[in-house]
C-alpha cells in the first residue's frame, strides 16, 4: 500500500507498487463470532487498500473509472463507520469519519466534472433546435475546468494530512474499543442493517409530492448506507436473501440516483453557462445549454413521478420482510 | 486571480506571520489559494511542514525548463497550496538578470496558474531588488507590515516613492502596523499620529503576542489553532480590509 503512495508528489517512494492489489475486503476471514470492531477494521481495511489501487491511475488520468472507484471506496469506509458508532470508540471514530468526508469532498469537483463530460454525447441527442456542434465551447469550459480541478485534486492528495488517511489506521478502531469488543460481527452486522433499513423507511415515507428536493436526496444517501451495510459482510448472511434485498433496494436507489443526478446537472449548466458568458461565449453554446436544462428538468419530474411507485415497491411486504430476516429481527 | 504580496524592505515584520494568515484565512472561506514563498528563509514553507526543496532550484522555474505546476504542493489546509521556499533562491536575483524583461518574469510564471488559483500571496524577501521589481509588476495589492517606529516609517515612505517610481504596472500600497505594543507610549503614538497621506493604512492593528509566537511551535496559522484569540480576530479584520472582491 505505501508503494502507491510513492506516487503522489512530494512523497519519497518507499517500495514497488503493489502489482496485484487487495482490492476485495477479506470478507472470508469474518466469521460471526469475530469481535466487531475488529470485523470493522478488517472491511474499513480492505476500502483503504481500494482507495490506494486507484491512486496511481486517477493521478495518471488513464480513465474517469479510477476516480469513480476511489470515491465508491471512501463512500463505503464513511459509511462503515458511520454505521458502527455504536460499536466503536466514539472519538475514534468521529476523528477517521471527518478525514474521510474531507478525502471525498475533495474528489467531488472533479467527479462531477467528469459525469458533465461522460454525458455530452447523449446530451447531444437531447438538442431539438440547437445543433450538436454548438455545445464545443461548453466542451471546452468544461475540460479546462476538469485540467485544473485534476491538478487540485493531485495536490490535495499529496498532503501528509491525506496521506495519513491512506496508511492503514484500522489498528486504532480495535485498540481503543474497549468493552465493546465483546459484541459479536453477526450483531454489528445485524444492527446496522436494521438501523439503515430503519432510517429509509421513515424518511422515505414522510416524502410527499410537495416535499422539497432535499428530502430525495437524504433518502439517496441513506440507501446508499443501508446497501452498504448488506455488502459489508456478505459472507454472514444467507446471499439469496441478501441478493434479492439489494435488488429491491437497487430499483429505489435508481430512480433516485436519476431525481437527483438530473437536479445537480441542471445547476451545474446553469453556474457553467454564468461563468461561459463571462468570459463571452457564443449565444449559440448557452442556448444549447438552456435546451439541455429544459430536458434535464422533463427528466426530473419522470423521476419524481415514478419515486411513489418505487417507495410503495420497496415497503411492500416481501422485500420489508427480507430486510427485518436479515437485521437484528432475523436473529431472535 | 489576484496577487497580493506581503512585503517589507526591513526584516522581521511580521511578514511570514501575515502571509501564512491571510492566506489560511483565504482559503477558508473557499478561495482557492497559493502561498508563494519566497524568501530563502523558507519560513512559511516550515510553518506548512513542507520540505524547503525544489527541484532544479530557482533556475529551472525561471527558465521555465520545469513548469510552475510542477513544484506547487499541497498544504494540509483544503483550498491552501504553498509553492515551497528553496535556499537557491538568493541567487534569484542573478537569474532573473539574464532573462529577457526580467521585472516581468514573476508575473508571467504566475500567468501559467491563473487557472488555479483565485488568490495569490508572495512572501517576499526583505529587500529592493530585481526580485521585488518583479514582485511589483505581478502584484495587484502591496500589503506593507510596519512596526510602530519612527525607522519603519520612513521605510515605508522609501517603498511608496520606489512604486511610484516604479517603470510597470504598478500595484496598490496598502500599509498597516503590525507586532503593536499597546503598552508601549511610542507604539500608541505613532499609530495614532501617523499621516494618513503617506499611502493607505489599514484600520486594523496586528498587536505584538505570544499567540503569533506560537505559529512555529505548532506549524499551523493563528486562526487555526487559535481561532478565538483576540489575534485571530484581527487577522480576520484585517483580512476583511484588504482582501480582493471575489
Amino acid at each position: 500500500m505505501l508503494g502507491l503512495l510513492s506516487r503522489l508528489p512530494g512523497v519519497a517512494p518507499v517500495a514497488a507498487p503493489d502489482p496485484e492489489p487487495a482490492i476485495k475486503p477479506p470478507a472470508a476471514l469474518i466469521e460471526r463470532s469475530t469481535p466487531a470492531p475488529q470485523a470493522v477494521a478488517d472491511v474499513v481495511s480492505g476500502y483503504l487498500a481500494e482507495m490506494c489501487a486507484n491512486i496511481p491511475g486517477l493521478i495518471d488520468d488513464i480513465d474517469t473509472e479510477f476516480l469513480h472507484d476511489y470515491r465508491v471506496a471512501v463512500r463505503r469506509t464513511r459509511s462503515t463507520l458511520k454505521l458502527s458508532r455504536p460499536f466503536l470508540d466514539p472519538a475514534t471514530v468521529r476523528h477517521w469519519e471527518a478525514e474521510g468526508k474531507r478525502l471525498g469532498d475533495l474528489t467531488t469537483p472533479l467527479r462531477d466534472l467528469d459525469v458533465h463530460l461522460l454525458g455530452l454525447p447523449t446530451m447531444r441527442g437531447w438538442l431539438v433546435s440547437a445543433d450538436p456542434a454548438d455545445l464545443a465551447p461548453f466542451e471546452a469550459h468544461l475540460r479546462r475546468r476538469r485540467a485544473t480541478a485534476h491538478r487540485a485534486l493531485v495536490r490535495a492528495l499529496g498532503t501528509r494530512r491525506s496521506q495519513e488517511f491512506l496508511t492503514d489506521w484500522t489498528g486504532e478502531l480495535v485498540e481503543t474499543a474497549g468493552e465493546l469488543s465483546r459484541i459479536t460481527a453477526d450483531e454489528l452486522s445485524r444492527g446496522c442493517i436494521s438501523r439503515a433499513h430503519r432510517r429509509v423507511v421513515k424518511l422515505g415515507s414522510a416524502i410527499k409530492a410537495d416535499s422539497p428536493h432535499e428530502g430525495l436526496h437524504t433518502l439517496r444517501k441513506r440507501c446508499k448506507e443501508l446497501r452498504y451495510a448488506l455488502e459489508m459482510f456478505t459472507a454472514l448472511h444467507d446471499p439469496t436473501t441478501t441478493g434479492k434485498a439489494i435488488a429491491d433496494l437497487k430499483r429505489l436507489q435508481d430512480c433516485l440516483g436519476r431525481f437527483q443526478d438530473a437536479e445537480v446537472q441542471q445547476h451545474a449548466v446553469r453556474t457553467f453557462a454564468d461563468e461561459m458568458a463571462a468570459g463571452s461565449a457564443p449565444a449559440s453554446a448557452l442556448l444549447a445549454m438552456g435546451e439541455l436544462v429544459t430536458h434535464l428538468e422533463t427528466d426530473q419530474a419522470a423521476a419524481r413521478a415514478d419515486f411513489g411507485d418505487a417507495f410503495a415497491r420497496f415497503v411492500r411486504p416481501s422485500s420489508t420482510a427480507r430486510l427485518q430476516a436479515l437485521g437484528t429481527e432475523g436473529s431472535r | 486571480m489576484k496577487v497580493l504580496a506581503v512585503y517589507n524592505l526591513k526584516g522581521g515584520v511580521g511578514k511570514t506571520s501575515t502571509a501564512v494568515n491571510l492566506a489560511y484565512l483565504a482559503a477558508r472561506e473557499g478561495r482557492r489559494t497559493l502561498l508563494w514563498d519566497l524568501d530563502p528563509q523558507g519560513a512559511a514553507t516550515f510553518l506548512f511542514r513542507i520540505r524547503p526543496k525544489i527541484k532544479g532550484g530557482s533556475r529551472a522555474l525561471i527558465s521555465g525548463d520545469r513548469p510552475l505546476d510542477g513544484a506547487l504542493r499541497g498544504s494540509d489546509f483544503d483550498g491552501l497550496d504553498l509553492l515551497p521556499a528553496d535556499f537557491r533562491y538568493r541567487y534569484m536575483d542573478l537569474e532573473l538578470d539574464g532573462t529577457r524583461k526580467p521585472t516581468r518574469r514573476l508575473s508571467r510564471l504566475l500567468a501559467t496558474v491563473a487557472d488555479d488559483y483565485d488568490v495569490v500571496f508572495l512572501d517576499c524577501p526583505p529587500s529592493i531588488s530585481l526580485v521585488s521589481e518583479s514582485v511589483m509588476d505581478a502584484s495587484d495589492l502591496l500589503l506593507v507590515p510596519l512596526i510602530p517606529a519612527t525607522l519603519s516609517l520612513r521605510t515605508f515612505d522609501q517603498l511608496t516613492g520606489f512604486v511610484a517610481d516604479f517603470d510597470g504596472r504598478r500595484p496598490e500600497v496598502v500599509a498597516f502596523f503590525s507586532m503593536a505594543d499597546r503598552r508601549k507610549r511610542l507604539h500608541r503614538h505613532i499609530i495614532e499620529s501617523i499621516p494618513r497621506d503617506r499611502g493607505r493604512i489599514a484600520d486594523t492593528v496586528i498587536p505584538s503576542t505570544t499567540v503569533v509566537e506560537q505559529m512555529a511551535e505548532r506549524r499551523a496559522p493563528v486562526p487555526h489553532f487559535a481561532p478565538k484569540s483576540p489575534v485571530a480576530r484581527r487577522y480576520e479584520a484585517l483580512w476583511a480590509e484588504v482582501a480582493p472582491a471575489s
